[in-house]
């Protein structure tokens, strides 16, 4: 039971970890490298809302979810 | 700001941290009503969940250079260079998510890596990739020591060598306390910390300054073309060595096996995914907001490097100075604590066990890990200085790093992953790769320069080609060696192999 489950997680992490992966330094980067697009305004304004929103969803879920783990751990 | 503005971040925060995870520890063993023992302190019962574990990864790989090194890349290169800090040193994080589960999978008892290599692989590669564990952490621990030290340094005027024996006996004592639990309670208020300090920094820079006011800079900047694109040659450049030099850190660190190995079953994998993602946002954000924001600013710095701070104190004076202190001195001592375990790990497990001891109870290790906990957090800092007084520069040692460590990292995941992957192909696989990798950087060095010292191996083609030969050698050899010879390694086989630190204990109790 428990080897069957590690076997179907283990496809299931290895999909998901090349396939960021691939986002991440092929894909995403790529496409803009080919357009070779230059910012305006806007896009810039985005692109600082992307980064300062990235940031701010990590540091709730890095803040929120141990907290939550430990309430679950306090029940039991 | 003044050197006591230095000293009073280190012993608040020191003193600080060490007295809430000496409570926090206190109260979970009252509450558990259980003892402290060796496997616990090593390996933090394996039972963290995804939330703490992600936290820890992020706190283990964000360095003094993930803030000051990240913005300078954005100050120089623009939109292109904190896109690729990132980026570049995420994917190793997400790919370690694979490793873990494989951890998981066939060998959820084993302690180090170099312990599930002595039972995989023979004595020989046992050995060498000993080394190569070492290796890594003494490397990256006195980068982090040496990185924050001289950064404290620079900012507040005080004394160097003081920095760099304060850093560590700061997150030492904590450690020395409660173990791998103790570091992972610390890595995760350092965490937050340091993610609220960056939101503030954010807000400040971008409610003050304006968003519109920076882009109009970036876009009357002489290189502005390169500023405000993606479609950056050196970015992109910066962004291949940051990608390959950075799998040697994370594969061949013990650190980030041992955030696997403390984790339940169903949380390892997810909280490597998690952690490289949170991680990601990071650099991402201080680079753009910290480099980026300055260059459109117009702000002049005498190093590129130093872009960070300046800035801090640029949008809020003193304030900002201090905010910025607290989140490089978080930064530092998490990284710090999580090398120190793996280190602790490492000697007991694959040193002191394997080697000198192996019938030792669990007291005794428990014991052991202590002393070694200590002495080498101790020993750390003298080492750091002796770097200093050598006068090894950090940029050189982190560039460099990668072909020093990183041969291991093809035999180490293959044999992991791949029952084919026979003992000879990893362990010359894993010399020669570094031998190859070590010749190629010198001959480039050589070829483009005509010269061999510190400048013309510190360069970007001398670095990537060293660093890209290092993987083609080993992989070559590793992935050869194994596809000539037909023997097949059955994992069923470790089953059992691995004993926990508390069984002889245990053993003698029912007895």
């Amino acid at each position: 039971m428990k080897d069957q489950r590690l076997a179907k997680e283990t496809r299931l992490y290895t999909r998901w970890a090349t396939g960021l992966s691939l986002v991440l330094i092929v894909i995403w980067p790529g496409i803009m490298f080919a357009t070779g697009y230059v910012y305006s305004l806007s896009f810039f304004k985005a692109w600082v809302a992307l980064a300062f929103g990235w940031m701010i969803a990590a540091a709730v879920f890095i803040t929120i979810r141990p907290l939550i783990e430990l309430y679950r751990e306090y029940k039991r | 700001m003044t050197p006591i503005v230095g000293y009073l971040v280190l012993i608040v925060f020191g003193v600080g941290f060490t007295v809430i995870t000496a409570v926090l520890h206190r109260m979970a063993m009252k509450r558990h009503g259980n003892e402290m023992t060796a496997e616990r302190f090593n390996t933090a019962g394996r039972s963290v969940g995804v939330g703490l574990a992600s936290a820890s990864i992020v706190a283990a790989w964000t360095w003094a250079a993930t803030i000051m090194m990240s913005s300078s890349t954005g100050y120089q290169y623009g939109i292109s260079g904190p896109y690729w800090y990132a980026a570049g040193a995420t994917i190793q994080i997400l790919l370690f998510a694979i490793i873990a589960i494989h951890l998981k999978q066939k060998a959820p008892q084993a302690h180090t890596f170099l312990e599930f290599i002595a039972q995989r692989f023979d004595k020989k590669n046992h050995r060498l990739m000993l080394g190569f564990a070492l290796m890594t952490n003494i490397i990256v621990t006195s980068m982090i020591i040496l990185g924050g030290a001289i950064t404290l340094n620079q900012l507040t005027g005080m004394n160097l060598y003081l920095a760099a024996f304060l850093i560590p006996l700061s997150f030492t004592i904590y450690t020395m306390i409660g173990g791998l639990k103790a570091s992972f309670i610390a890595d995760y208020l350092h965490t937050v910390i340091l993610f609220i300090v960056l939101a503030v920094l954010g807000v400040a820079i971008y409610t003050k300054f304006g968003i519109t006011p920076i882009y109009e800079g970036l876009r009357h900047l002489p290189e502005s073309k390169q500023m405000l694109t993606m479609a950056s040659i050196p970015g992109l450049m910066f962004g291949v060595i940051n990608i390959v030099g950075n799998f040697g850190t994370v594969f061949v660190d013990q650190a980030y096996w041992q955030r696997a190995i403390a984790s339940t079953d169903r949380a390892a994998s997810k909280a490597f995914i998690y952690g490289g993602l949170a991680w990601f946002s990071i650099p991402f954000a201080v680079a753009t907001i910290l480099g980026v924001s300055a260059a459109g600013l117009g702000i002049a710095v005498p190093t590129p490097d130093s872009v960070a701070p300046i800035m801090a104190s640029h949008a809020l004076g003193t304030v900002g100075s201090v905010l910025f202190l607290i989140m490089l001195f978080m930064a530092v001592t998490s990284a710090g604590s999580a090398e120190l375990t793996a280190v602790t790990n490492i000697l007991v497990t694959d040193v002191y066990r394997h080697s000198i001891n192996p019938d030792a109870d669990s007291k005794t290790l428990l014991r052991v890990s202590r002393w070694i906990t200590l002495g080498f957090g101790i020993a750390m800092s003298i080492f750091s200085i002796l770097l200093f007084y050598l006068g090894i520069s950090l940029g050189f040692v982190y560039m460099a790093m990668g072909i020093f460590v990183s041969s291991a990292v093809i035999p180490v995941a293959l044999g992991l992953m791949w029952k084919r992957t026979t003992n000879e192909g990893a362990f010359y696989g894993t010399l020669l790769g570094m031998i190859g990798g070590i010749v190629i950087w010198l001959f480039s060095a050589y070829q483009l320069t005509g010269l061999i010292n510190v400048d013309s191996l510190g360069q970007l083609y001398p670095m990537l080609f060293g660093n890209l030969a290092v993987f083609i050698v080993s992989g070559i050899i590793t992935i050869g060696h194994s596809l000539t010879s037909s023997t097949e390694f059955q994992f069923e086989s470790l089953k059992g192999k691995f004993k926990s630190f508390d069984e002889v204990a245990e053993r003698e109790e029912t007895a």
